[in-house]
């Protein structure tokens, strides 16, 4: 059996280097954002070594704050990973797409790509699929290691620094990533319906948010959506449209 | 805080760990179901819709506009941007320089 081109040495090192160094702008989002984390967590009364095991282990910035925040206000422990699960769940959505699009490989590099799948990595990544051709994995994974490393390290300058930069946080510098997101489904959106489909995942993401259910709108209003959006392809093919 | 909180890391990592990887698993890139390929078309459409919607247009469980001007500007900047050259970098580009010019305007 020949190697495919994609598992070649020479073009998996260009593949992972590509991708480590596609992501290394999110650098200006994780400084700060991980530096946020690292003060919060020893201000909430964890160790250094349980603030960045919390990093190395879950890595995903949402729920790692919601873990704080729920620690402060002394929710369970069941609480908690439920809390987790509930906004982690998207990852299933993000997670199919990225598969779909590579090749699969064994169970071991399908284990690692997918365990490091994050919204900035998904964003990332999926600027290349839009077109519907496959990528190469290694460019995933350089993606995801890069993320990971770089969490990693803004955590750490959290828990050095602390509370020594003040005002970074108040730079609003989230704005620039959903700046990111909104330029993806601009660049996504193929058909006329696809537009009217983002209103409404988006009126469902604000509804189900201002009754309090935030942490499980992006998955309820994604899902819910996509479906309609489903509903109406299947509709439209059986019409002959 | 001791051991508690290392249960707490390692039940979170396990709930985070297997959303993520399950997909890679089911789905494979190979003979898809023209349904399913639509489906996961639209997935970065309505993800992204619905992730930046809330916290551009809420705030403390309400509707909350005008508290976000400055953010909706500078979202407006690169979804413009994305529009007319259909290139993410220029997109983000020019959103990090509205944001920046913002910051230091204000």
């Amino acid at each position: 059996m020949s190697t495919p081109a994609y598992s070649q040495p020479q073009t998996v090192f260009k593949e992972f280097n590509t991708g480590m160094a596609a992501a290394l702008f999110f650098i200006i989002e994780f400084l700060p954002v991980g530096i946020l984390f690292g003060a919060m967590s020893l201000d909430t009364g964890l160790s250094p070594l349980s603030t960045i095991g919390m990093s190395t282990l879950v890595f995903a910035g949402a729920s790692q704050f919601l873990a704080l925040t729920l620690l402060n206000t002394g929710a369970t422990t069941g609480t908690i990973i439920l809390g987790t699960l509930i906004i982690n769940l998207r990852h299933v959505l993000m997670s199919s797409y990225i598969a779909s699009a590579i090749p699969k490989g064994n169970a071991f590099r399908r284990i690692i790509t997918g365990a490091l799948v994050t919204d900035e990595g998904f964003a990332l990544t999926s600027q290349h699929i839009t077109s519907g051709s496959k990528i190469s994995p290694w460019y995933v994974l350089g993606v995801n290691v890069s993320l990971y490393l770089q969490w990693q390290i803004s955590t750490l300058a959290g828990i050095y620094l602390g509370n020594a930069i003040p005002g970074m946080q108040d730079m609003g510098i989230e704005a620039a990533l959903y700046a990111l997101f909104i330029s993806i489904v601009v660049v996504s959106v193929s058909k006329r319906t696809d537009i009217l489909l983002a209103l409404i995942a988006a009126a469902i993401a604000v509804t189900l948010t201002i009754n309090g259910y935030s942490s499980s709108a992006v998955l309820l209003a994604s899902l819910i959506s996509s479906f309609i959006g489903l509903g109406v392809y299947k509709w439209a093919k059986k019409s002959g449209l | 805080m001791g051991q508690e909180i290392w249960i707490i890391i390692v039940g979170m990592a396990l709930v985070t760990f297997i959303p993520r990887v399950i997909p890679f698993f089911i789905i494979s890139g190979e003979k898809m179901h023209p349904a399913l390929k639509e489906w996961l078309r639209l997935l970065p459409i309505v993800i992204f819709a619905s992730m930046i919607a809330p916290p551009l247009l809420t705030g403390d469980g309400q509707i909350a506009v005008t508290e976000h001007l400055r953010e909706i500007g500078i979202v407006l900047t690169g979804a413009i941007v994305a529009y007319f050259t259909k290139k993410i970098p220029l997109s983000l580009g020019a959103a990090v320089i509205a944001l920046f010019l913002i910051n230091f305007l204000s």
